[in-house]
């Protein structure tokens, strides 16, 4: 690989995909990781607090997880 | 009203009379006469930035639209609206589980900081010395909000209850439970 070819690759389309696949599989880890801290938080936070609406936060904070989830394999597979 | 057992809110569930909760310490033979949370105006600031967040994807997706591809657009604004989403969970648990109970033997605080770290403060009604509130400013006064200090004799922690609405309702509360603590 001659010098020019280094330089094109690096403003190349591909290398620009590479990177946002790279940063969009990292952010949807990250949605993840918080997603699982978050209802593990809440549960403590339950504990403290218990209410009998407290379903409903639990069930926003399963839909958040399995969002989260889903978004993972789509930046995996699709991004 | 608050001697009644009938469970009433108020102020959009930041006020709540004879509340059927329970929380870590609750004892059976304690009666949770109040419940309060921060009063909803305080919460206006992440509102205005939700705002401003939606109004910058719409800024970004103008300049994006010229870099990235049709699924790349996709992700970035599905990332962003997943972003201002957390934001809203996020804050809204944060003043839902930062609340102050007054039950019929003592004053608590349970306060979440970032959601990952927990305070609880107790103040038992037979060690409360002074309560006090504080509420100035055009806006407090509007919306009659205001915040609480309830002083311990002693070691004890103090407990203070930020930005609760009605705060003179509350100060009567707790004065009338000393009251009947000390047989006056």
């Amino acid at each position: 690989m001659d010098i020019s070819q280094f330089f094109n690759f690096f403003y190349s389309r591909s290398l620009l995909d590479i990177i946002f696949k790279i940063i969009v599989i990292c952010l949807s880890l990250f949605y993840l990781l918080y997603s699982f801290i978050i209802s593990k938080q809440v549960k403590i936070m339950d504990k403290s607090l218990h209410d009998e609406f407290n379903f409903v936060i639990f069930a926003v904070c399963s839909i958040q997880t399995t969002i989260a989830f889903i978004l993972f394999i789509f930046s995996i597979f699709f991004a | 009203m608050e001697n009644n057992n009938i469970s009433e809110s108020k102020v959009f569930f930041s006020y709540l009379t004879n509340p059927k909760i329970k929380f870590e310490t609750y004892e059976p033979t304690e009666k949770i006469i109040l419940l309060v949370r921060s009063h909803p105006f305080t919460q206006i600031y992440w509102i205005i930035n939700v705002f401003v967040m939606l109004l910058f994807i719409f800024v970004v997706n103008s300049v994006i639209i010229n870099y990235f591809n049709y699924a790349q657009i996709l992700f970035v604004n599905i990332f962003a609206v997943f972003f201002i989403l957390s934001y809203i969970w996020f804050n809204f648990l944060n003043w839902y589980f930062n609340v102050g109970i007054i039950t019929n033997k003592r004053v608590i605080d349970i306060d979440f900081f970032n959601i990952l770290y927990k305070e609880i403060t107790v103040a038992q009604l037979d060690k409360i010395q002074d309560v006090t509130t504080k509420s100035g400013g055009f806006i407090e006064a509007f919306f009659d909000y205001g915040t609480i200090f309830v002083q311990t004799a002693g070691t004890e922690a103090n407990v203070e209850f930020a930005n609760v609405p009605m705060p003179a309702q509350i100060v009567q509360i707790i004065n009338n439970l000393l009251a009947k603590k000390h047989g006056h």
